[in-house]
């Protein structure tokens, strides 16, 4: 047998040849399998991740859809919730409910009446002298033109002066007017806000002792004996403030739609169970909401967060292969990342009281990996010699929208512009972040300190 | 490839591309072999070859309607090839170890009829057990005839680098095989 040394060409040519006639590889139906999902999957234009991305579009889609439909049908009804268009919001949303405190100036009582084309036959029944017109009252003349309209008032606060749920016949979007007690000329009333675009105010006049239900016109109500409906157009030069016993309500600017938060929160991540979690991180950030519709918001922002996880399970990762050379793998990989999540979520208010409400919250978001650190545990010894392996990853991996957020909170109304909220959340990941891909799941609490602007 | 054969995959592909059902997995099945014997020698085992051939299709059937060279053939290798390197870089990092030869291999004295008696299942284990940048070097080079500044350039690594993963990586093969034979000569013996 010759035997001599070859010339690297010469051996890489060997190699070539050998390798270069593959014998004994038959086709595997599993291999085949494993991608056939996703083929199809790519006739069809969508992974999955994709499709939940779609998902989630529409559901927003549905949810503005029905958030605005609400708000509209609400501010027809009448409901302490309804907007207002010179309504004050006390609790920093743009729309909302508590206390709402009528526009600038009032009549005053003892003055200001201009009883313009009020005639004898449109004034119902005198009050006290039993007498009754015989005449029906007609339509009320003036600057209104209207034929048998209806008004209702389903409350009436006497103490506070403020007669709410107004619903004038004239203008539905009315619903709120100052009470002002009753003067020789008239009996008691109630002065709605102004018109549409104009100067004119109406004031229906009605008995403070009578029931909730009052009506225009005598002649429909007829147990309505004291009732005087004078329809009076004011010239707003002429409006006085009102005496009041009360205190003046505070007027601000109308706020705006947006709100910025800091935000603080206790971390727990694990890969696996809850009960598994080590140590909560601390999570700071800041976050800006925008209220698209009465009760609809998105807000989105910016969270530095600490995700410190561990699992003895190293079947948790998707390892790529040939890592664990030598066969040898670790008994416990410790994670320890620094995260920038970047959530955009969709926030809805269920229910709004006077200085709380409570909402939910769904969305995406993203987290850009700053830091990874992993530090891998062995038992025996491993092919360096050590106990311990480390690896660290830095700024190098950002899973976009790969991570949905789920929660609920209770937002409290501090001041005017502040309000506190607490936000308990889970969040899981897609597909898996970090290395390994673990799915990677986070719970804790948002508490956020918001600031709501204000419109000048 | 046979004339038949090279007919019936133009067939595939062109059903392939008017996404006619069933004809990705004809795809699939027609150049599954092919596919397999490149991307066995760029990886480790079995599982990861599978891999990077199902990343390769993949590529395959979302670019296939823009298809419009000849030879597919040619064009599946380069694929793979490049998955291969993908796979090799993104790896790359976690490979703590390189296991450098401790330089006996070097004046090893492999004899030519020996060297081809080897089978196609033994060298392909061989090539196997090298580590990742032998490996894939040693590919790019000695079989795919890829130069050492495409390599430097596909790998990112530098063309220094290249040169000296290659020669290791002849020298690591060759006590292999060197030890291989050992182990047959003793069984017989």
């Amino acid at each position: 047998m010759s035997a001599r040394k070859l010339s690297d060409k010469e051996f890489d040519l060997h190699i070539k040849n050998i390798l270069q006639k593959p014998e004994g590889v038959l086709f595997d139906e599993k291999a085949w399998a494993a991608i056939e999902g996703k083929v199809a999957n790519l006739n069809n234009t969508g992974s999955n991740l994709n499709q939940t991305k779609w998902v989630l579009l529409l559901l927003s889609v549905i949810l503005s859809i029905g958030g605005y439909f609400s708000y509209e049908y609400l501010a027809f009804n009448v409901s302490e919730k309804s907007t207002e268009r010179y309504e004050q919001v006390d609790d920093g949303t743009p729309y909302g409910s508590s206390t709402r405190a009528p526009d600038s100036t009032l009549l005053s009582a003892s003055e200001q009446f201009n009883y313009s084309n009020a005639t004898e036959a449109n004034k119902s029944p005198e009050t006290g002298t039993g007498e009754q017109t015989n005449q029906p009252a007609g339509p009320i003349q003036g600057t209104i033109e209207a034929s048998q309209p209806s008004l209702s008032i389903t409350e009436h606060k006497r103490e506070s002066g403020i007669v709410e749920n107004v619903r004038s016949p004239y203008n539905s979007s009315i619903n709120q007017g100052k009470k002002f007690p009753s003067t020789e000329n008239s009996g008691d009333g109630v002065l709605l806000g102004p018109t549409d675009g104009g100067e004119q105010r109406e004031v229906l006049l009605f008995d403070s002792l009578s029931s909730k239900e009052i009506e225009w016109f005598a002649g429909s109500n007829q147990n309505e004996e004291n009732l005087h409906l004078v329809l009076i157009t004011i010239d707003s030069n002429e409006y006085k403030t009102m005496e009041e016993d009360e205190e003046e309500p505070i007027i601000r600017n109308p706020p705006s739609r947006w709100n910025i938060g800091l935000v603080l929160a206790p971390d727990f991540s694990t890969v696996r169970q809850f009960r598994e979690f080590t140590q909560p991180g601390m999570d700071v950030g800041f976050t800006v909401e925008y209220f698209l519709f009465n009760k609809l918001s998105i807000a989105t922002g910016a969270i530095l967060t600490r995700k410190i996880y561990n699992t003895t399970r190293i079947t948790e990762y998707t390892i790529p292969r040939g890592f664990w050379t030598e066969g040898v793998t670790p008994n416990k990989i410790l994670a320890d990342c620094k995260v920038v999540d970047i959530p955009v979520n969709l926030k809805y208010r269920l229910v709004q009281g006077k200085r709380t409400a409570i909402f939910v919250s769904a969305g995406l978001s993203s987290y850009l990996m700053l830091n990874e650190a992993y530090d891998y545990k062995y038992d025996s010894e491993s092919f360096t010699g050590s106990q311990v392996e480390e690896l660290e990853i830095s700024n190098e991996n950002n899973y976009f929208f790969g991570v949905y957020n789920l929660s609920a909170g209770v937002t409290y109304r501090l001041k005017s512009n502040i309000s506190l909220e607490a936000e308990p959340y889970l969040k899981n990941s897609i597909d898996g972040v970090g290395w390994g891909q673990v799915r990677l799941k986070s719970t804790g609490v948002l508490f956020s300190l918001r600031y709501h602007f204000r419109k000048n | 490839m046979k004339k038949e054969s090279v007919n019936k995959a133009n067939v595939i592909i062109k059903k392939c591309q008017k996404k006619e059902t069933g004809s990705d997995k004809a795809l699939y099945e027609h150049f599954f072999a092919y596919g397999m014997s490149i991307s066995l020698r760029y990886t480790s085992s079995y599982d990861e070859a599978i891999e990077v051939l199902n990343d390769s299709f993949m590529k395959v059937f979302k670019t296939i309607k823009n298809f419009k060279n000849e030879n597919f053939k040619a064009w599946f290798r380069r694929i793979i090839i490049n998955t291969s390197a993908d796979y090799y870089r993104k790896n790359k990092k976690y490979n703590f170890i390189e296991r450098y030869d401790d330089g006996n291999a070097s004046d090893i004295f492999v004899e030519e009829v020996i060297t081809a008696q080897l089978s196609y299942e033994d060298l392909l284990s061989l090539v196997q057990q090298l580590t990742p940048s032998y490996r894939t070097v040693f590919n790019l080079y000695a079989i795919d005839g890829y130069k050492h500044e495409e390599i430097a350039k596909t790998l990112n690594i530098s063309v220094g680098a290249s040169k000296s993963n290659l020669s290791r990586a002849r020298q690591m093969l060759k006590s292999l095989i060197k030890k291989t034979l050992d182990h047959e000569c003793k069984e017989v013996v």
